[in-house]
């Protein structure tokens, strides 16, 4: 029985709460420290993260603090999740409730070739040492990209505990491996510290999980009104960004966006890496609380502007007079007032003169939702195939819509939302489906043939069981369970 | 939400007067119908006598010590230091070099002669301090044993004590700690770091009983040292109880002196706390016919028990059970003497010198009594003075022709004895 975890101190890497209890809880070795807290005692303490602990330590570790208020406060899970997509950041936030490995796949780790220690601010341990006895980990530390101590303004020290999955697995406090005396070198230049103190706070606020913005559109956004954006927000000046944000940082003494290509990758969502986010953000002088709430406008700049251009004209300006008020080419103005540019038309005054007719978006959704309805219906009670996800471009393959016409057809998207399952219970599904064929074929069930069917990995069926109940009665889900 | 700050406000609160007499003694029911019961109702009745406990001024001043005790102890867990302290206990378990840093909270000795009640005393007093049982924190997440009680070893084995140690609070909060040290093959210093940090985390006040074991043991002095060493590195309070034997034993150098400074008790003396153990006692009657307690009775239970409770609980008991059983059904002073004469014999050579404690009643034996209670705070040099004295009255004697005999005792005390 584990009968002592000492509390945590704030912004306390949870492995070095770990640390702490192995020190002071009178273990004559870290293998029976191990014993008590993970379910493998051989797992290497992860450092960022949490292990899958016994039940019996997960009841100890969640006496006080639920294991999500622990993931979000304690970990490193706001530096990894926090600019991903929505749909992979719940992933690998559901991973490690439920104490599974897969969040390190999910999750955008970074590679590097040099090797990566667990860090402390000398002041911020002199200031532990003297408030509480000792010292701890710090998350805030722990920023890859971040050298400074965003409260101290001095430089962050290695310690000599590497972070690598190559490491003996054996849990090291911070008390014991920092020295009592260290030097300590003051940051001199202001952008480092002022960058450092920006992504603290950024790094620390709350994380909304339901944030489905992604980053690359969000910041895109925040260059309209800037000279890296057109007027119309379609096109971006991205060598003129890149030499302005490369001579701003130049000081800076780690910065890992070297290239062009590297500032492009994150307006088009394939950077997400957290440091490298809050320095463009900063750059572009983004408010923390903007970039932690991430919105975006609910109509584009192409369509603001367009927009415009027209109730200016239509109040009586002439397109030079546009132009020149709005800074932009006349053949520009006039192109955008004829309706030439961009998907965005104008509707026209009189809709019986020829020309394409703009759908009208909002009843063509309504007209078409029953067939969405009916179209979802049908997949989800088809018992003649294996089961499929209820998807947008399946739905609208099935009722005859071209591909991405139901981005504006919200009704219908909605509709369709509505019936998304998650891979597990797909899984479960499909395994339901099998059983109940071959009972009806009246062939021998055994997981072989289920595999056979379903074209399915032995972790999946594993990962699928919670969810059986959802798709047949408890008699079915035993004889199921007992054969996976 | 329990933290370790307010551990204090945890414990029960300190009793004090008649609130913690009624607290301390016990009393089991009694019913005077009993004695019209047959032999063997009455014969299994009788052993509530050894149940009864009428606590003593000895008893209310252990009460109050080992509670002090306890307090300082639990306030050592709530400071700086006991932090500092549990990361200096783990180098110790990893075999670095490390130091105490919390010191020691209070260490005392409670001597006394075997018999007078102080190992009861004590039990009872942590049955009160530990009343409210083990307590459970949840900052940090810990749980606190009031009290912990163990042996010394009989060859004063260090590794033994320290295993003993870990193995009890094992028992009281269903840790590992004993299995862990045993599956680790711990080294005595590896040990004696598990037992500081498991006692720093754990443990409020360690009671070790049977001392005097270290008296008579090479490795005695070691074992002091080892309790010192935790002591040092737990900032707990150590309790050590004993016979007047191991008094001697940290009398001989300062620093055990220091470590044991406490409270030593001998038998009664013919004082209030006495008869009232008497009178609760004597009323406990399962005979047929009840007898009231005399002075007389009195004097002589004191004169045959030395003064210690138990021997006066074998002597009513037994008195009783012999006179239940032979049919004489009274308790008197008949009865007591035959339970004195057969169930106490080994008893006689230590309660036999207790008859010159009490009152003189001729004069020669007052002024006897005053010679001797003069010659009790003499020093080596008076005894030395003695033995010259009876020389001197020999030579006298012998010169006058008188009896040797009168003139001892118009100058000593002379007791005769039968032969």
């Amino acid at each position: 029985m584990i009968t002592y975890f000492p509390e945590i101190y704030p912004d306390e890497l949870f492995y070095s709460r770990l640390a702490r209890c192995y020190v002071k809880a009178g273990y004559p070795a870290y293998i029976y420290m191990a014993e008590d807290f993970f379910q493998d005692k051989k797992v290497r303490p992860d450092i960022e993260f949490i292990n899958t602990f016994t039940s019996a330590a997960f009841q100890v570790v969640t006496r006080k603090m639920p294991i999500n208020e622990i993931i979000m406060k304690y970990t490193m899970f706001p530096y990894y999740g926090r600019f991903i997509s929505k749909e992979r950041r719940n992933k690998a936030y559901q991973a490690l409730i439920e104490m599974r490995g897969n969040y390190n796949n999910l999750l955008p780790k970074v590679k590097s070739c040099r090797e990566r220690f667990l860090r402390y601010c000398p002041l911020c341990v002199k200031a532990d040492r003297d408030k509480l006895g000792e010292t701890y980990w710090h998350r805030n530390h722990q920023i890859t990209g971040i050298n400074v101590c965003s409260i101290h303004r001095c430089y962050l020290k290695n310690s000599e505990v590497v972070i690598s999955a190559k490491a003996s697995p054996i849990l090291h406090h911070a008390e014991g491996m920092i020295p009592q005396k260290d030097n300590v070198e003051l940051v001199q230049n202001d952008i480092e510290y002022e960058l450092a103190k920006y992504v603290a706070a950024v790094f620390q606020s709350d994380l909304d999980m339901d944030s489905d913005v992604h980053i690359g559109e969000f910041l895109h956004s925040r260059m309209i009104g800037t000279k890296y954006l057109s007027a119309r927000g379609k096109k971006r000046y991205m060598e003129l960004l890149y030499r302005d944000f490369i001579s701003y940082y130049e000081k800076l003494s780690e910065n890992r966006i070297k290239e062009l290509w590297q500032l492009q990758k994150i307006f088009t969502n394939d950077r997400s890496n957290f440091v490298d986010v809050c320095l463009l953000a900063y750059f572009l002088k983004i408010p923390v609380d903007d970039l932690v709430n991430m919105e975006v406008p609910d109509m584009p700049q192409d369509e603001v502007f367009d927009t415009e251009i027209k109730r200016l004209h239509d109040n009586g300006l002439k397109y030079p007079e546009i132009a020149k008020k709005l800074g932009m080419s006349y053949d520009s103005v006039k192109a955008i007032g004829n309706g030439r540019y961009g998907k965005y038309q104008h509707k026209k005054e009189n809709p019986q003169k020829g020309g394409v007719r703009s759908r009208d978006w909002e009843q063509f959704d309504m007209d078409y939702l029953p067939f969405v309805k009916k179209a979802v219906q049908r997949i989800e009670n088809d018992k003649s195939s294996m089961p499929k996800k209820i998807t947008v471009i399946g739905i609208e393959r099935d009722v005859g819509l071209s591909e991405g016409s139901m981005k504006k057809m919200p009704k219908c998207r909605e509709e369709i939302r509505k019936h998304f399952i998650s891979q597990e219970q797909l899984w479960a599904k499909k395994v339901v489906w099998a059983v109940q064929k071959i009972l009806s074929e009246r062939q021998m069930l055994n997981w072989k043939h289920i595999r056979n069917l379903t074209n399915m990995r032995n972790e999946n069926f594993q990962a699928c069981k919670p969810y059986l109940e959802m798709y047949a009665d408890v008699d079915m889900v035993e004889r199921i369970k007992e054969l996976l | 939400m329990n933290r370790l700050a307010d551990i204090e406000s945890m414990l029960p609160k300190m009793k004090s007067g008649d609130e913690l007499i009624k607290a301390l003694e016990i009393k089991p029911d009694y019913d005077e119908s009993i004695r019209e019961e047959n032999m063997a109702v009455r014969l299994m009745g009788l052993s509530d006598i050894y149940n009864v406990y009428v606590p003593s001024k000895m008893a209310k001043e252990i009460y109050y010590k080992l509670y002090l005790a306890l307090v300082y102890s639990m306030r050592k867990k709530t400071t700086r230091k006991a932090i500092l302290q549990q990361n200096e206990n783990y180098k110790a378990i990893m075999a670095q070099e490390y130091r105490g840093i919390i010191g020691g909270a209070d260490s005392l000795l409670i001597a006394g002669t075997s018999g007078i009640g102080k190992s009861t005393a004590i039990s009872r007093a942590i049955s009160l301090i530990s009343d409210k049982g083990v307590m459970e924190l949840d900052m940090p997440y810990s749980f606190i044993i009031p009290c912990i009680v163990v042996q010394c070893p009989f060859d004063s084995s260090v590794k033994n004590l320290l295993l003993e140690i870990l193995r009890k609070v094992d028992e009281q909060i269903g840790s590992n700690y004993y299995q862990n040290a045993i599956r680790a093959r711990a080294t005595t210093d590896m040990l004696l770091g598990m037992v500081s940090q498991v006692s720093l985390n754990h443990v409020g006040l360690l009671v070790i009983d049977e001392i005097q074991n270290v008296v008579n043991s090479k490795n005695g002095r070691g074992l002091i040292g080892m309790l010192t060493q935790l002591i040092n590195d737990s900032g707990i309070s150590i309790c050590m109880v004993g016979t007047p034997e191991s008094v001697m034993f940290f009398e001989s150098s300062d620093y055990l002196a220091r470590r044991s400074l406490g409270l030593q008790y001998q038998a009664m003396a013919y004082d209030e706390d006495f008869y009232n153990i008497c009178h609760v006692l004597y009323s406990y009657q399962y005979v047929k016919h009840y007898t009231e307690l005399t002075e007389a009775v009195k004097e002589w239970i004191y004169e045959h028990s030395a003064g210690i409770v138990s021997n006066i609980v074998v002597l009513l008991h037994d008195a009783q059970e012999i006179a239940i059983m032979d049919g004489t059904e009274t308790l008197e002073i008949s009865s007591l003497n035959k339970a004195y004469k057969n169930r106490m014999a080994l008893l006689h050579g230590y309660i036999a010198p207790s008859v010159e404690k009490r009152k003189a009643t001729t004069a020669v034996k007052k002024k006897a009594d005053r010679v001797y209670e003069t010659k009790e705070v003499q020093d080596a040099e008076g005894e030395t003075e003695q033995e010259n004295l009876i020389a001197l009255l020999v030579s006298q004697a012998k010169k006058n022709g008188t009896d040797i005999v009168k003139l001892l005792q118009e100058n000593l005390t002379v007791m005769e004895v039968s032969v």
